[in-house]
């Protein structure tokens, strides 16, 4: 079985800027960052969406992020943070391993997030409230069993020839870090 | 007015709070004592639920740690019943923290978006930076800590060899350095006293005024001298 790119940051952490370590996960900062102090939040385990991931692990992932999120504020001086998590391919999720996104946030820092609105009717919010309820109430109970999401994540063979690259690169990049030392 | 104040006037006029206690309508798909998951009736896609945390917290950080666990547990799972109950490929689970950083209301709150593909929401660009630069942030966010740890341990060894090797050069320079630094000051400002005693004589012919203001002008000298010397092993 493939090393998942992620899983081989975790065990290459000194080539990284890791900023958080613990037992269950580690945040580090992102090498192509959307702003400057971008941090990732990572769970050592492989796990390639959140859903799959058990409920202490996500309770702690997250714990971990507004620590992140509280330093942003304090030693970046940042004016708001956003905690992003996108799941699944159609989400925009590039690695197949679960990625929390934390970002600094600052006046015209370029980014946007917003979205437009849309004017849902009371009869579409009556009847989707109806549909995910069927659902929800055994998921929420806890009585609903993992397998059989029907989800197309990204996967290794897929960004193979893209991520073999971006290892070069990235080799190539501690190298020429190396040589820079005097 | 004070900052509790604002905050009880803030929860009288804050919408989820209002949803929450029932005294506006929504659409509920979860609810327990800590948390309500409703329907956003503006949403990104149809089925954009909202986490609320049932007490009036203004931005993560307020949140208890215990609750943050919890809120987020509640959105994976309403991100599962979404990807089950629409037959969707994709979620985003998306927070905004302050004003700047897409936060509409006073009341913290978590998204969870349906997603599809191509829809071009919560696009995260990739940017270069400088590894300087990264390193720079890294040490703003973490150095800190690190480098105050190491010259604490590295410290009180230099100080122990001292210690042991230099004891009879600590005899011989430090103690007459640090208590001459204290008692030499004095002398020379006696010196100066009885220099500046002479100049008074002078001055007691013309003026006796003048003496008490000279002395006045001592004391304060004296007192800033010793203020210095307390900021210098302060330092």
């Amino acid at each position: 079985m493939t090393e998942c790119d992620v899983c081989k940051i975790v065990n290459n952490k000194e080539a990284f800027h890791v900023i958080y370590e613990d037992e269950i996960c580690f945040a580090l900062l992102h090498e192509s960052p959307a702003v400057p102090g971008h941090t990732m939040v990572i769970p050592k385990t492989h796990t390639t969406i959140i859903e799959e991931l058990d409920d202490k692990i996500v309770e702690h992932l997250f714990v971990v992020c507004n620590k992140v999120s509280t330093i942003l504020f304090d030693k970046l001086g940042a004016h708001g943070t956003n905690v992003i998590v996108n799941n699944g391919i159609d989400a925009g999720q590039d690695l197949p391993h679960v990625v929390i996104n934390v970002l600094p946030r600052s006046e015209n820092d370029g980014l946007d997030f917003e979205w437009t609105p849309k004017q849902s009717g009371q009869q579409v919010l009556e009847s989707l409230q109806k549909k995910i309820q069927i659902y929800s109430d055994p998921i929420f109970l806890g009585k609903d069993e993992l397998p059989d999401i029907k989800i197309q994540k990204p996967e290794q063979s897929i960004t193979k020839t893209s991520s073999n690259n971006k290892i070069e690169k990235k080799e190539n990049y501690q190298i020429n870090n190396l040589k820079r030392l005097p | 007015m004070s900052a509790q104040e604002i905050l009880e006037l803030q929860k009288k006029n804050c919408i989820f709070c209002k949803i929450i206690a029932k005294e506006i309508p929504s659409y509920e798909i979860y609810s327990d004592e800590k948390v309500s998951v409703i329907l956003d009736i503006n949403p990104a896609h149809e089925g954009h639920c909202l986490i609320l945390p049932k007490n009036h917290y203004q931005i993560l950080p307020q949140v208890p740690l215990d609750l943050i666990g919890y809120m987020f547990t509640i959105a994976k799972k309403t991100s599962r019943t979404l990807l089950k109950s629409l037959g969707i490929q994709g979620t985003t689970i998306f927070v905004a923290n302050g004003a700047l950083a897409g936060q509409k209301a006073p009341h913290f709150m978590i998204h969870v978006v349906p997603r599809q593909r191509g829809d071009q929401l919560f696009k995260i660009p990739k940017n270069s930076i400088s590894a300087e630069e990264l390193l720079s942030i890294k040490n703003k966010l973490v150095g800190e800590q690190i480098i105050q740890q190491e010259k604490q341990e590295i410290e009180p060894v230099k100080q122990e060899i001292k210690q042991e090797e230099v004891i009879e050069q600590k005899h011989v320079e430090n103690k007459p350095q640090t208590v001459e630094e204290r008692i030499v000051d004095p002398k020379e400002e006696s010196k100066k006293e009885i220099q500046e005693d002479v100049v008074e004589k002078v001055e007691e012919e013309l003026n006796s005024e003048n003496k008490v203001k000279e002395n006045n002008k001592q004391e304060q000298k004296k007192d800033t001298n010793i203020d210095d010397i307390a900021n210098l092993f302060l330092n």
